[in-house]
């Protein structure tokens, strides 16, 4: 057996997302900040990216996290997120695999019952709380991104689906939230294709037809991602967020929650403070609420909270034998999906 | 850190499709034969779910255990899992464990040939590996008795109309259908596309046609639908480029031992291979084995082929596979965004 490349990572999963920590075999990415390293690897050089994500080192529902020493010296760990399209600032469920795989290998000393933990993001920095027992790290609590409400009952033209009625909000980057009942359509594993073909064709939707920017950051404009937002029997939250070109997320879905909660509050149907359960398309759970109110850029907006529980399910080295003739892996659509265009 | 499970894997890949091997960590499967400990395996699922499901697998992914052999004339057992069946053979798989074994120094390497045989839940598998500076550069696989069933008939598949198909044994069962007639050359970008025909045609099948094992009566589906090109040239040597839909709808990424096996059981029984002759398989990813078919056998009143595949392998990983006593997916779980709902 011969390899020239060697990458040791820890895997976990985040109520059922999985995010992949690379704890070996990366020394660093140029950057003198943690949004320069990620625009490294988006704008100058893919090919780690590449050979971690893509097939057949990789798959399609997973990510793969660098991390580094902290450029902000506050920060305990310097995180960046990689995934099909590209490399990406934040994530709620990696977020949570990173934190449980960082105390449960010892690389930060776990303290029972709360050990914190400063992440440094391209988007910047993140605070994490763990709730750790018995060497377990149990639950990781994450303050998230200032989110707000952009366009409530919002009505697009769909190809086949006529009139969809729809809430736009920034939990970090721009939703379209929607309430599958539209289509007769359940948020359950058998039916996730059907969903992530419905997702797509109303992500195209609104993209061309509503005007969504950011007032503060220009370039943000558009959503990135389209959420299925209904409830269970038992009136607890559900969500599925559509991940391009082809995939649903098997956790609740941090960022995406936030993003409902702005909606939810604008809305009236939820308290400063109030605690509530989200799920996911496989049943999964994250603990979401507002922990205040924020204006942002003069709109009113909220900070959310998210918490969630992971859990370590391997350990690998990956490696490239010099005459593997796919170094930089591939992709096919029968597990990828096909919706390329979509990738923001 | 917890764990009350640790399975240790290398994990590999033949011509693009990956065929992981488990080489500790799993105590052998109840059953006399390989073909009882396949079934085993597949009747009890625990195994096969943990390591296929997300989110330690994917649908993408096959998984051999290494099993002691049974026959005195093997070196070594396996039983591949698939995501949906626990085949008899798999040419990928069988090139994927056999420089597994080599490269990880289980069986002794011996430049620039080593001769071992496999066993395999479907019979034995007589292995000739090319090794060179202590890699084993290509392996060809004799695999078992390959057979034309039924040539030239037709299926109506709904949306598609009629069909003409063959069906053919090449250590699986195949409904051979011509891609050109359907539109598609074999690129990755018509993979999704590709995979729904393929489970479409497959169920079909399966609901039109017996298929008829001569000396394994138990034998009655048709696991693959392969859709394949109109043969064509390569330096004089004859191509066959295809994409075989693995159940529940996902795409061999090679271009498939036992598919090349049965469609060259198909060419021979049309008259278009005889014995010596080569052929060219080429995948979706255009990648490449060399097969040609060895020996003319009868496999009870049918005429065969023992067909030999060429093809190579890269290992690309190894893999502790954990499970944390609090995790609440012991067995996993599928979403049928990755994982298509089979047909």
């Amino acid at each position: 057996m011969q390899w020239k490349k060697t990458i040791t990572m820890v895997e976990a999963h985040a109520e059922g997302e999985v995010g992949r920590i690379v704890t070996s075999g990366v020394i660093d990415i140029p950057g003198d900040t943690m949004l320069e390293k990620m625009n490294y690897i988006n704008n100058v050089d893919d090919s780690l990216r590449r050979f971690l994500v893509f097939e057949p080192r990789g798959y399609a529902q997973m990510s793969t996290n660098l991390i580094f020493d902290p450029i902000n010296k506050e920060a305990d760990i310097g995180f960046l997120i990689l995934q099909g399209d590209k490399a990406h600032a934040m994530s709620g469920s990696n977020s949570i695999c990173l934190v449980t795989v960082l105390l449960e290998t010892g690389m930060i000393e776990m303290k029972e019952p709360e050990t914190i933990v400063t992440i440094d993001t391209p988007a910047g920095l993140v605070r994490a709380s763990a709730s750790c027992k018995d060497g377990k790290c149990e639950r990781v609590t994450l303050d998230m991104t200032p989110s707000y409400a952009d366009q409530l009952d919002a009505i697009v033209e769909v190809e086949g689906l006529g009139r969809v009625t729809l809430d736009i909000a920034f939990g970090g980057i721009f939703y379209a939230l929607i309430d599958p009942a539209q289509f007769d359509l359940k948020i359950a594993p058998e039916n996730a294709r059907q969903l992530v073909d419905i997702g797509s064709k109303i992500h195209r939707a609104v993209n061309s037809q509503l005007e969504i920017r950011h007032p503060e950051l220009e370039d943000l404009t558009g959503i990135s991602y389209t959420m299925f937002v209904g409830h269970d029997d038992d009136g607890i939250m559900k969500g599925a967020t559509i991940l391009p070109p082809g995939r649903i997320d098997r956790s609740p879905c941090g960022t995406g929650n936030s993003a409902r909660l702005a909606v939810m509050e604008a809305k009236g149907q939820i308290k400063v403070g109030q605690s509530l359960k989200a799920r996911s398309i496989i049943d999964s759970e994250f603990q979401v609420e507002i922990v205040s109110k924020k204006t942002i850029a003069g709109r009113p907006g909220i900070l959310p909270r998210v918490s969630g529980r992971g859990w370590i399910h391997g350990i690998h080295q990956i490696g490239l034998d010099p005459s593997d003739p796919y170094p930089l892996g591939y992709k096919v659509s029968d597990c990828w999906g096909d919706a390329f265009d979509l990738l923001s | 850190m917890k764990s009350s499970k640790l399975i240790h894997i290398v994990s590999c890949h033949a011509e693009g499709e990956v065929g992981n091997v488990i080489v500790g960590g799993v105590a052998p499967p109840k059953g006399d034969s390989l073909w009882d400990k396949a079934l085993w395996i597949n009747q009890d699922q625990k195994l096969r779910q943990f390591v296929l499901n997300e989110p330690r697998g994917g649908v993408f992914k096959h998984v051999n255990l290494l099993v002691p052999p049974k026959n005195p004339k093997a070196q070594q057992g396996f039983i591949v899992m698939e995501p949906e069946h626990t085949p008899p053979m798999s040419g990928s798989n069988s090139i994927c464990v056999s420089t597994v074994l080599l490269d990880t120094g289980m069986i002794e390497m011996k430049e620039p040939i080593t001769e071992f045989v496999l066993e395999a839940p479907g019979g034995l598998v007589p292995v000739k590996a090319y090794c060179e500076n202590g890699k084993a550069k290509s392996i060809e696989v004799h695999n078992v008795a390959s057979f034309a069933d039924q040539l030239d008939v037709h299926i109506e598949v709904e949306g598609l109309g009629s069909l003409k198909v063959d069906t053919a044994y090449g250590g699986d069962s195949f409904v051979i259908v011509n891609a050109a007639e359907l539109g598609f050359e074999i690129k990755p970008d018509e993979a999704k596309d590709l995979a729904e025909i393929g489970s479409k045609i497959t169920a079909a099948a399966n609901l039109q046609l017996d298929f008829n094992h001569p000396t394994n009566s138990d034998w009655r589906h048709i696991s693959f639908c392969e859709l394949a090109l109109p043969l064509f040239e390569e330096e004089g040597v004859k191509v066959s480029r295809n994409s075989v839909v693995i159940d529940p709808g996902k795409l061999d990424r090679s271009p498939c031992g036992t598919g090349c096996s049965a469609r060259m059981a198909v060419l021979h029984a049309k008259g278009e291979l005889q014995k010596g002759d080569r052929m060219i398989g080429r995948s979706i990813l255009d990648s490449r084995f060399d097969c040609s078919i060895v020996e003319e056998v009868m496999v009870g009143s049918k005429n065969a082929i023992i067909p030999s595949i060429r093809g190579r392998a890269w290992i690309t990983g190894t893999h502790q596979l954990m499970l944390d006593p609090e995790d609440p997916w012991p067995g996993g779980y599928r979403l049928s965004d990755t994982w298509p709902i089979k047909q």
